[in-house]
């Protein structure tokens, strides 16, 4: 560990070395703060009541923060300022031969200028619209300018797929990964790319960070989050939120003048997004529970089935997942294979690369699966839309993974509802009202 | 509205006008039931007599065999509330590992229950203590922190000793090799004293043993146990 580890970096002497741990001594503040009868730990900025934060050998720690290791009132904190000392790149290190669509080059250059100036900035672009390969100019200009840049993101997964992504997009930076589950060590890089949580452990560090998929659990409406992301940026920075489902408060936002907005409503192959289909089907629990499902549903699953292309079944609750694989399996035949997914399924990812590898036919699954996955050619039913598990946001998602790939533009969204409700209309406004903005842009 | 402890979900509570009319007191669910699923309790399940482990029949485990062998008259004969399995297994990483003493509200009362079964019949209730370092940096004794107001003797104290190794850091053998860890700190002697020693893991049964020891040398007639886990 050297002296830079801690640059714009808020740590516990626990996370540094004795060395460095002596050398910082002046720096060290004290980790959590007492008023009145609350506590607020100085690394997730929470306030506890002293009650639900006392322990009994007259210390406190912070409950809100723990996972990332317990901050107690026995613990300091370090911090040294960012200074940006990465060394001048003499040429480009933006190695990726691909090119931006026309549409995609303009959202590109709007998010560039943005980036520029000091304030936050959001970043509306539809599922599939190749948001990753748009930020390649915006990071390449900062890099040349010696700035220093975060890419964070409230999900793993995402996090490690773009790690490699932009390994390969740029020579020379050498990111470092950061998450619970990475055996990477953390070394000062001019791109940081991590969880939500980890920004918790930065100060002050980025003169660009940038959020993807902002909108996605644990990061929407979790303060704490929102605050340290705040805090992760150098007060002249920039704060990006990018996403394909911006949440209610971000709109009005927007609506405010607060926030400003690019949008790109067409996918990066420029297709429309795939307009789910609605049908009212009341009875279809009824129907489960006699271990079937409405014939019009069965149609459509053996269709799907006999097509070779991969489907999800997106249930809203976990105990609905067994009993539909098994009417699946029932009225499929053995050929077409499938299997259920959960959150804290232990095969999970094994699964999915299953369906991805042709190996399974179809997922039954939570809404674990309505982001950050992408199959060619699939296709989606929801049973149960109208539940209050499939919010807005989440139907559009699960809608955005049909249709990802140029070779199939795409494909069938069907929602199965027992009643009307504002979530499945109200995702279908969105998606018609983004196809119209794609509209106008290809045709003017 | 309160808040599973665990997963953060909102928990709904059931007031039903039966209860309105019981004049029950009101006890509040910590944990929503998907969480409260994950863990097995052990109450209504065939255990071993010796230590308090899940198995199909009513006669001592090799372990408590062993025990025997090695010299154990009268063994503790370990109450557990809990199977040791995975969900216990995070339990424990959290709340003792990691030092979030806010979850030792998630098996409290249950724990305290237990245990005032034995207070009611003269049991005094004896918690294996920690080591003073390990109180330092943890904040807190994890036993006591599943009791609510049940008094208790501190009789047990870690022997002074240089470069202790952690209980859960060693192998099995390592364990089962241990000298004797704990000296007497009580006033007086015990005599006829019936002692329930109280730990939130029986593992081996060694810790516990050894505590048995110190506290029969003084005069106790009988040494129980109970644990959270097993
Ligand atoms: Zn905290
Ligand atoms: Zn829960
Ligand atoms: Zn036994």
């Amino acid at each position: 560990m050297e002296i830079n580890d801690v640059a714009g970096r808020l740590l516990l002497e626990t996370e540094l070395t004795p060395e460095l741990r002596q050398q910082l001594a002046k720096q060290a503040q004290p980790a959590i703060i007492s008023q009145g009868k609350f506590i607020v730990c100085q690394r997730c900025l929470t306030r506890t009541p002293k009650l639900a934060a006392s322990l009994p050998n007259g210390q406190y720690y912070c409950p809100a923060c723990l996972l990332l290791g317990r901050v107690s009132s026995a613990n300091q904190l370090y911090h040294l300022s960012e200074k940006n000392l990465f060394s001048p790149l003499q040429q480009s290190p933006l190695v990726w031969q691909g090119k931006l669509s026309a549409f995609q080059a303009e959202c590109s250059a709007q998010l560039s200028s943005a980036s520029e100036k000091t304030g936050r900035y959001l970043l509306w672009a539809v599922t599939g619209a190749g948001k990753t390969e748009m930020l390649f100019p915006t990071l390449e200009k900062a890099f040349l300018a010696g700035k220093r840049v975060c890419l964070a993101s409230p999900r793993v997964d995402v996090c490690n797929e773009l790690y490699p992504r932009l390994c390969a997009a740029f020579t020379g930076i050498e990111p470092t990964l950061l998450h619970g589950h990475t055996k990477q060590v953390y070394h000062y890089s001019q791109l940081t790319i991590c969880t939500t949580h980890q920004l918790l452990r930065f100060q002050h560090a980025f003169d660009l960070l940038i959020i993807d998929e902002v909108d996605a659990f644990p990061f929407r409406g979790n303060q704490m989050l929102g605050q340290a992301a705040t805090r992760a940026v150098k007060p002249a920075g920039c704060l990006v939120y990018l996403t394909a489902t911006p949440t209610p408060e971000l709109l009005a936002l927007v609506k405010r003048g607060q926030l400003s907005v690019s949008y790109l409503p067409l996918r990066f192959h420029q297709h429309l997004l795939p307009v789910p289909v609605v049908w009212l089907l009341p009875n279809w629990q009824r129907d489960l529970a006699a271990s079937k499902l409405p014939l019009r549903i069965t149609r459509v699953l053996q269709k799907w089935g006999k097509s070779q292309q991969p489907f999800l079944v997106f249930v809203p609750s976990l105990r609905l997942l067994l009993p539909v694989l098994e009417v699946l399996q029932q009225l499929l035949p053995p050929a077409v294979r499938g299997e259920s997914v959960y959150s804290a399924d232990a095969q999970r990812i094994e699964k999915v690369q299953a369906l991805r590898d042709h190996r399974l036919n179809y997922l039954v699954t939570t809404t674990i699966l309505e982001r950050g996955v992408t199959f060619p050619a699939l296709n989606v039913l929801v049973l149960g839309a109208d539940h209050q598990t499939f919010s807005t946001a989440a139907l559009v998602q699960i809608a955005g993974r049909v249709g990802r790939s140029a070779e199939h533009p795409t494909g069938d969204v069907l929602f199965i509802c027992s009643d009307h409700v504002k979530n499945v209309r109200a995702a279908l406004q969105q998606i018609q009202g983004l196809n119209r903005k794609g509209e106008k842009l290809l045709h003017g | 509205m309160a808040k599973c402890l665990m997963c953060g979900t909102e928990l709904v509570s059931r007031l039903s006008l039966a209860w309105l009319l019981s004049l029950q007191p009101l006890i509040l669910p910590v944990l929503c039931p998907q969480c409260q699923r994950q863990f097995s309790p052990l109450a209504q399940q065939t255990t071993c007599p010796g230590c308090g482990r899940v198995q199909p029949t009513t006669k001592l485990c090799q372990d408590c065999q062993r025990w025997q062998k090695m010299g154990e008259t009268e063994l503790l004969a370990n109450q557990a509330l809990y199977g040791y399995n995975t969900a216990m297994k995070d339990y424990v990483q959290r709340y003792k590992f990691t030092g979030d003493y806010q979850w030792r509200l998630i098996f409290q009362r249950e724990f305290t229950a237990a245990v005032q079964q034995f207070v009611v019949q003269e049991w005094l209730v004896v918690p294996i203590p920690v080591d003073e370092q390990t109180f330092e940096v943890r904040g807190f004794n994890q036993v006591l922190g599943l009791l609510d107001r049940v008094s208790t003797a501190n009789l047990l104290q870690f022997k002074q000793q240089s470069g202790r190794i952690k209980q859960s850091t060693k192998t099995r053998k390592d364990r089962m090799e241990t000298m004797q860890p704990f000296v007497y700190c009580g006033q007086q002697k015990l005599s006829g004293q019936k002692i329930l020693l109280i730990d939130d893991i029986y593992t081996t049964g060694r810790t516990l043993y050894h505590a048995k020891h110190v506290l029969a040398k003084q005069g106790a007639s009988q040494v129980r146990s109970l644990t959270l886990a097993r």
